[in-house]
């Protein structure tokens, strides 16, 4: 139900965090569980948390553009020279 | 052979051949013999292209005695890193198992714009499998085993263009073709002792090359010196209407006078947590450095240019190897991280790509005016010399170092060259890269050259591969 009111941070806390990379764990294994053994397992999700912490390093990151929402960003490498 | 080519540069390869002192047959046949007595030592050879490449060669013979000679390369014999498509029949295996009786009908550009200027090839190089694009830790990543430095057989050669960089530093061939997504030319250009070219990201066609990262991927030379990737580079540099993404630009390799300056940076993080004998080197080197180059100290914007560089190319590789990843293929690979290492990428999400896109693009605007005020910003190519056959990496790009300059130079598609800069007690070479402006190989491939004609580091290779087969 949308609402006014803002219901909480945008920002992830440490539990936030570790419910995602469950979330994204459910996720890989819905996607390939009939090719994951168990012995792999422990493995993908240390590649999941890889994965997040590169993730929120990105999040966190602050573009210098980000504002306004302009139609100027074209998500190719751009020439410098021209 | 009146001379033998072993070892010998380009261009006084070249000179023998168009001087017919050396004639296109008898050196393919020479490396043929090295190709069949040491590929299988090394483990650095996949296919062994005999019977193309005497034709290749008595086409070659034919035209040069009857006076056309097409220019450098004609006559001189190349290898290939095995994710450029070859047609006639010759397997393109991607260094990987499941692919290994894979056949194309078509060449990919740069072997058809290296074999119309006369070289022969001679042989499909070993790689990591899928171009180290599944996460391997170890070098056993492949389906031909783990491919060995010419300096010493129990380490490895790098990764991924592994079989073009021992290649070149085992005199297999004069000089190999590989390819960088991050690192994959440089890594074996370091562990090898070889000269070894990532060209401008849209300099050389990528048309006929396994996909690993749309926006990453790039082919470029491995060589002995830096002069022969510049001859290499001239080559295969140009735009291509089969990849949309090379760029119209014109490339001319082009020689500076010695009398040029130079304006070199230095990363001021460059050393920060490498081994200390790769440190030593690298100080030596920019002594070396410092008769021909002013030198400055820099950093860099802060970004997170590795996570950015990471999740770019596990996002792209995880949408071109979807099919792969769900038809259970990879579990055939060789090492057993590779078997699981296409499923977890699912995790990226699509707007933690998008942001590394627009934070790549950003960066591209702040470091382009950095760039343009130097020849080159340099560094140590590696913060390791190569590892042990049987050891374990932390991450598969850089081994255990932060790798700021790799992660920056590949992201915004910079061009890079690394270059011999010593040994260490263990007899093991360390390389110094330097990363150009993009469009600026001449610079950077200059810079380099000039290192070497003050330097030796390059022209030393193992008393045991000297010996003559």
């Amino acid at each position: 139900m949308a609402s006014s009111e803002v219901r909480g941070k945008g920002t992830m806390t440490k539990y936030g965090h570790e419910r995602e990379k469950e979330i994204m764990w459910d996720l890989v294994n819905l996607h390939f569980d009939n090719l994951i053994s168990d012995d792999q397992v422990e493995k993908i999700k240390e590649s999941i948390a890889g994965i997040l912490t590169d993730a929120n390093e990105i999040r966190t990151a602050k573009l210098d553009d980000s504002f306004p929402l302009l139609n100027w960003y074209q998500p190719f490498r751009g020439d410098p020279n021209e | 052979m009146n001379k033998s080519p072993l070892f010998k540069n380009i261009r006084s390869i070249a000179k023998e051949i168009a001087n017919k002192n050396i004639s296109p047959i008898e050196i393919t046949k020479y490396y043929l013999t090295r190709l069949n007595e040491l590929g299988p030592e090394y483990n650095s050879v996949v296919t062994v292209t005999g019977e193309l490449a005497l034709k290749q060669a008595e086409a070659a013979e034919k035209e040069i005695m009857s006076g056309l000679y097409r220019g450098t390369l004609h006559g001189i014999p190349f290898g290939a890193k095995d994710l450029l498509a070859t047609d006639g029949g010759i397997p393109t295996t991607w260094g990987a198992e499941p692919f290994r009786h894979q056949t194309f009908k078509y060449n990919a550009t740069v072997i058809d714009k290296l074999c119309s200027s006369g070289a022969i090839l001679v042989s499909k190089l070993a790689m990591i499998e899928l171009a180290g694009g599944m996460g391997y830790r170890q070098p056993n990543a492949s389906l031909t085993g783990p491919c060995r430095s010419p300096w010493d057989k129990n380490t490895w050669a790098g990764g991924s263009s592994s079989g073009s960089g021992s290649a070149v530093g085992t005199g297999l061939v004069p000089f190999a073709i590989g390819s960088e997504t991050w690192g994959s030319i440089l890594s074996p250009a370091n562990n090898c002792g070889v000269s070894g070219l990532r060209p401008t990201f849209g300099r050389v066609s990528r048309y006929g090359a396994m996909a690993l990262s749309w926006s990453l991927d790039k082919i470029g030379p491995l060589c002995l010196s830096a002069d022969d990737c510049g001859i290499v580079l001239n080559q295969i540099a140009g735009p291509d209407p089969k990849d949309p993404s090379t760029s119209d630009k014109p490339y001319e390799y082009s020689v500076y006078s010695n009398q040029r300056k130079f304006k070199l940076a230095v990363l001021a993080s460059a050393s920060t947590g490498i081994d200390e004998e790769v440190a030593d080197n690298f100080k030596k080197s920019l002594n070396a450095l410092s008769q021909f180059c002013e030198i400055e100290e820099i950093n860099f914007p802060e970004y997170p240019y590795e996570a950015i560089t990471r999740t770019i190319m596990l996002a792209e590789s995880g949408a071109i190897f979807e099919e792969f990843a769900g038809n259970g293929t990879a579990t055939h690979l060789t090492a057993p991280e590779d078997k699981y290492g296409p499923y977890a990428r699912t995790a990226v999400l699509a707007k933690d790509y998008l942001k590394a896109l627009r934070l790549r693009d950003e960066i591209s605007q702040k470091i382009d005016p950095i760039m343009s005020k130097y020849d080159a910003v340099c560094g140590p190519t590696r913060g390791t010399p190569a590892s042990k056959l049987e050891d374990e990496f932390r991450g598969a790009i850089r081994g255990n170092a932060k790798d700021t300059l790799g992660a920056l130079g590949n992201s915004v598609g910079l061009p890079a060259i690394s270059v011999p800069n010593g040994f260490t007690k263990a007899n093991l070479p360390t390389g110094i890269q330097f990363i150009g402006q993009v469009y600026a190989e001449n610079a950077i491939l200059n810079l380099a050259d000039r290192f070497q004609q003050e330097t030796d580091w390059h022209l030393k290779h193992p008393a045991e591969l000297l010996k003559e087969i």
